[in-house]
């Protein structure tokens, strides 16, 4: 099948039987006349994960793999070994700054933590690399604001780890359900996560290991005391992320604004705090409402750490509300459920597995078996898009707006719930000189905040 | 049983038993001197239902009926002399005012509808009645303000019609989940209301009929063209009259919340909403909102939608309460208690029904099954606070703040989602005269805005 024809067929296909094609597809970018030489800057958790389901589905030299603890470097480069046809370990980094300029990478994964994001994409752009680049893509707006610009001026294709937009039956059920019109006019949406994810640990300040350049991991961010609590668990720390709305929601109002096709809120409001969970040294919030406010459209997000979910079959979800009828979905499963008794039957989606065409999936430690087949289509995405030289599905534009909206829904919450109008043009927030403040986090002493205008 | 060992009994008894009780307490009011002379203001719908409730629970002697439709009142009277001990047809009145002049009353019960509360209620209170008052108690704060003056100015016994709290399956799971403090810390609530109970109509302007007084009906509220009679569901969905369904369901829940969380006022309130859905109709109140009410470490969030699917078929109209060690929910038709532990085995509460105690209950018009023994205990503790000289539980006051906060939420949306701290010492909103300014609305030529002060 030469590549025009892929094209239209897949235009035409529903999502199953996209998914079916996916062994052709991988084929075409396998025949590439060499291997795609790839680089993955932070080696833990979901940096690894994406750089596997990439080798699976296109042909892989990975050529370098930067980390800060060295431990979990070495560690990757043994897996990795045994993962790429090559069957080396690649080079070994410390500083990304260092792989960049020696390696010259064509793709670059980016794995850190949300502090890392905006230095590392941008310099990762400027080195000539195409990015494929975790949510949410910062920590505070104008670094998006500077990926993006990055991304334009250097003409690069950045994806960014929003793979709900490529998750199988969530493909289908926009199809069938919200692209259709089966819902009627769709005027609200629900995003919650009820998962009681937030570390409630209060361990002690400990020596920080040999292995771990801890100057180094907390980069341009506040250098907390140490306590033992770094990877995955940098996730309790407002300094390094934004919570479980910069963790969750970033995710679910992606999704929602991906079936909606819709663009910036108008205005975000938020409120919560640390209500419950104490004891803990987390600084993040353990509950949290924002109302994210479309054209006749509200979509409510809310969170709790603790106690039971609303609807125990949606703990991290959307729901959206058309006049006939709604759509609830997660990773998990999508549901349509009529509204009266003249818009049709229910329709399930249960979650697609790739299990049998993907056995190395069920064995790999800390996959999300769910999410391997969502995470490897949005891989094919980002190839496709730098092949035809168009945007990808999640591209920088749309990863900038769902991680800006949840960054000011922690502005608004911050500032007592008052409500916030970005506006992406000045980027301002209008008539709110405390918050458009907010939007740039002091950046530690050695490190310059990224420009959207200087990059 | 003397009184005193009643009360006593009272307070250490269980709903249920408290329940039983009733026939017993019934026959103390009806061992009075007396009948109680009680008038009824608005003999609509839900005004005859709490005068046939309370002619249930007392020894009753109706002297007088009001109401501007002519038609309306005629029925009523007739209605009440197939009910009443004494078989007469009360007298008649369409001006409240003379009613109030002509009769000697101490009960007065106000079915009329919203934009008439203030003046009826203050106008009862200062001829010597205790008021019965259905809720909204306004349709605007200042107006709330101004009846709670007179309530304590004329030291007269106000019930609000929130009768959540005297509703025996509400009263258990109260007792048996909120107050023992089986949820652990409680930290987030959820109220809605998903009823399909918006009037859309789109009604031709046509000559107001000889038996209504329509401009008497509109009293001081903004006069709409006539087109129809505007009983029971037609004033309910002009903002002129009322304030939508956040004015006549979520201060329901909010109420019931609010007295099972002993809560106050909110600290802070913030909406938004709109028309979104159902444009077709001459109504101007919201389809759909969202109002965050806030409390120390504890948000109330309202949502409803006159549209598409309720978040959870079994609770259309209901509040969630949220422990970090479970979960209750309740409605006017049933409670459970969802523990957290899955070994714990859940509790569910079922709405007690009278019907072979009250056969009549089954015949008559309009009546809400489900409510009526909620409000003939609402009418029991108004006569005992009369009796006993107390606050009746569901006092003025606590119609005021869950009446007002609802009102702020309306007044939140008007005026673009911004967030609103009222201060009920100084009957402002806290740094926005734009909101203060609509605290009162204006009222129609003829009629004077009751203030706190001079009442």
């Amino acid at each position: 099948m030469n590549p025009l024809n892929r094209r239209e067929f897949l235009k035409g296909s529903t999502a199953l039987m996209s998914l079916a094609s996916f062994g052709l597809l991988g084929m075409d970018f396998k025949d590439r006349e060499a291997p795609l030489q790839v680089a993955l800057i932070g080696t833990g958790w979901y940096g690894k994960s994406d750089l596997f389901r990439l080798i699976q589905v296109a042909d892989v030299e990975v050529v370098g793999l930067c980390d800060v603890d060295s431990k979990q470097l070495a560690e990757a480069g043994k897996l990795v070994s045994t993962r790429q046809k090559s069957g080396k370990v690649p080079p070994l980094y410390e500083d990304y700054k260092e792989l960049l300029s020696k390696e010259k990478p064509e793709y670059v994964l980016v794995g850190t933590p949300d502090h890392w994001h905006a230095l590392i994409a941008i310099a990762a752009l400027k080195s000539g690399a195409h990015v494929y680049l975790q949510k949410p893509i910062s920590v505070d707006v104008i670094e998006g604001e500077a990926i993006l610009a990055a991304a334009r001026k250097y003409d690069r294709k950045v994806q960014i780890g929003t793979q709900r937009r490529s998750t199988p039956h969530l493909v289908q059920a926009k199809k069938e359900i919200i692209d259709t019109g089966k819902l009627g006019k769709i005027s609200h949406a629900e995003v919650c996560c009820y998962y009681h994810m937030r570390n409630n640990s209060n361990p002690d300040v400990i020596p920080v290991p040999d292995n771990l350049n801890y100057d180094l991991w907390a980069g341009p961010a506040p250098m907390l005391p140490y306590r033992g609590i770094l990877h995955r668990g940098w996730r309790a720390f407002m300094e390094y992320g934004n919570g479980i709305v910069g963790d969750m929601c970033v995710h679910m109002l992606d999704a929602v604004r991906w079936m909606l096709d819709l663009g910036w809120p108008i205005q975000v409001t938020s409120t919560g705090g640390i209500y419950v969970q104490k004891d803990s040294v987390a600084n993040i919030s353990d509950t949290q409402t924002a109302l994210f406010e479309f054209d006749e459209l509200n979509v409510v997000w809310q969170h709790r750490t603790w106690g039971n979910p609303v609807d125990k079959d949606y703990p991290w979800a959307f729901k959206i509300y058309g006049e006939n009828g709604m759509l609830a979905g997660s990773p998990m499963r999508a549901d349509f459920y009529p509204e009266g008794r003249n818009n049709g039957e229910p329709i399930h989606y249960p979650v697609v597995l790739e299990k049998e065409q993907f056995p190395e999936d069920v064995t790999e430690k800390d996959n999300e078996v769910h999410a391997a087949p969502a995470t490897r289509e949005q891989m094919k995405d980002w190839l496709k898009a730098i092949e035809n030289d168009t945007l990808p599905v999640a591209d920088v534009l749309e990863g900038h707006i769902s991680t800006a909206s949840c960054i000011l829904a922690n502005m608004s919450m911050e500032l007592d719930g008052r409500p916030l109008r970005y506006n992406p043009k000045t980027m301002t927030v209008e008539g709110d000189e405390e918050a458009t403040a907010l939007l740039r986090r002091p950046y530690r002493d050695g490190y310059a905040h990224p420009e959207p205008n200087l990059i | 049983m003397n009184s005193f060992n009643r009360r006593d009994f009272l307070k250490g008894s269980s709903a249920l038993a408290t329940l039983a009780s009733f026939g017993l307490l019934g026959m103390d009011f009806k061992d009075r001197e007396g009948p109680l002379q009680v008038a009824l203001i608005g003999a609509g719908w839900y005004g005859k239902s709490d005068l046939f409730r309370l002619i249930q629970v007392a020894d009753v002697n109706v002297v007088a009926l009001c109401d501007p439709d002519k038609n309306m009142l005629k029925a009523a009277g007739d209605m009440v002399a197939t009910r009443q001990k004494s078989g007469a047809v009360p007298k008649l009145y369409e001006d409240y005012k003379e009613l109030l002049a002509k009769e000697k009353l101490e009960y007065v019960l106000i079915g009329s509808p919203d934009h008439w509360h203030a003046l009826q209620a203050i106008d009862s209170l200062k001829a010597g009645a205790h008021v019965y008052l259905q809720k909204p108690i306004s349709v605007d704060v200042i107006e709330g303000e101004a009846i709670i003056a007179a309530a304590r100015k004329y030291n007269k016994k106000v019930q609000v019609g929130t009768q959540r709290k005297s509703t025996p399956h509400l009263i258990d799971a109260k007792e048996q989940i909120i107050d023992s403090g089986k949820l652990g810390k409680i930290s987030h609530v959820e109220i809605c209301c998903y009823y399909h109970m918006r009037a859309n109509g789109n009604p031709p302007v046509e000559p107001v009929p000889d038996f209504f007084n329509y401009d008497l009906w509109t009293g001081p509220a903004p006069l709409r063209p006539y087109d129809g009679l505007p009983h029971k569901r037609w004033w309910r969905t002009f903002i002129e009259y009322g304030n939508g369904i956040t004015g006549d369901m979520c201060v329901h829940m909010l109420d019931t919340v609010r007295w099972m969380l002993k809560l106050g006022w909110p600290t802070q309130i913030t909406s938004t909403g709109g028309i979104y859905v159902q444009k077709d109709g001459k109504s101007n109140i919201s389809d759909t909102q969202s109002a965050i009410f806030e409390y120390p470490e504890l948000n109330v969030v309202w949502q409803h939608r006159t549209w598409g699917n309720p978040e959870d078929a079994e609770y259309p109209w209901a509040f969630k309460i949220f422990g970090d060690k479970g979960m209750l929910a309740g409605s006017t038709m049933q409670a459970d208690y969802t523990p957290l532990d899955k070994d714990e085995k859940p509790i569910h509460f079922e709405c007690l029904f009278e019907r072979e105690k009250y056969p009549e209950d089954l015949t008559e018009p309009d009546i809400e099954l489900n409510a009526a023994p909620a409000t003939r205990l609402h009418m029991q503790n108004w006569l005992k606070a009369i009796e006993t000289d107390i606050l009746p539980i569901a006092d003025i006051e606590q119609g005021h703040i869950s009446t007002a906060s609802c009102i702020l939420a309306n007044i939140s949306m008007d005026l673009g989602g911004r967030t609103l701290k009222y201060d009920p010492k100084t009957m402002t909103v806290i740094g926005d005269k734009e909101a203060t300014a609509r605290l009162k609305r204006p009222y129609r030529k003829g009629f004077v805005h009751p203030e706190p002060k001079s009442v």
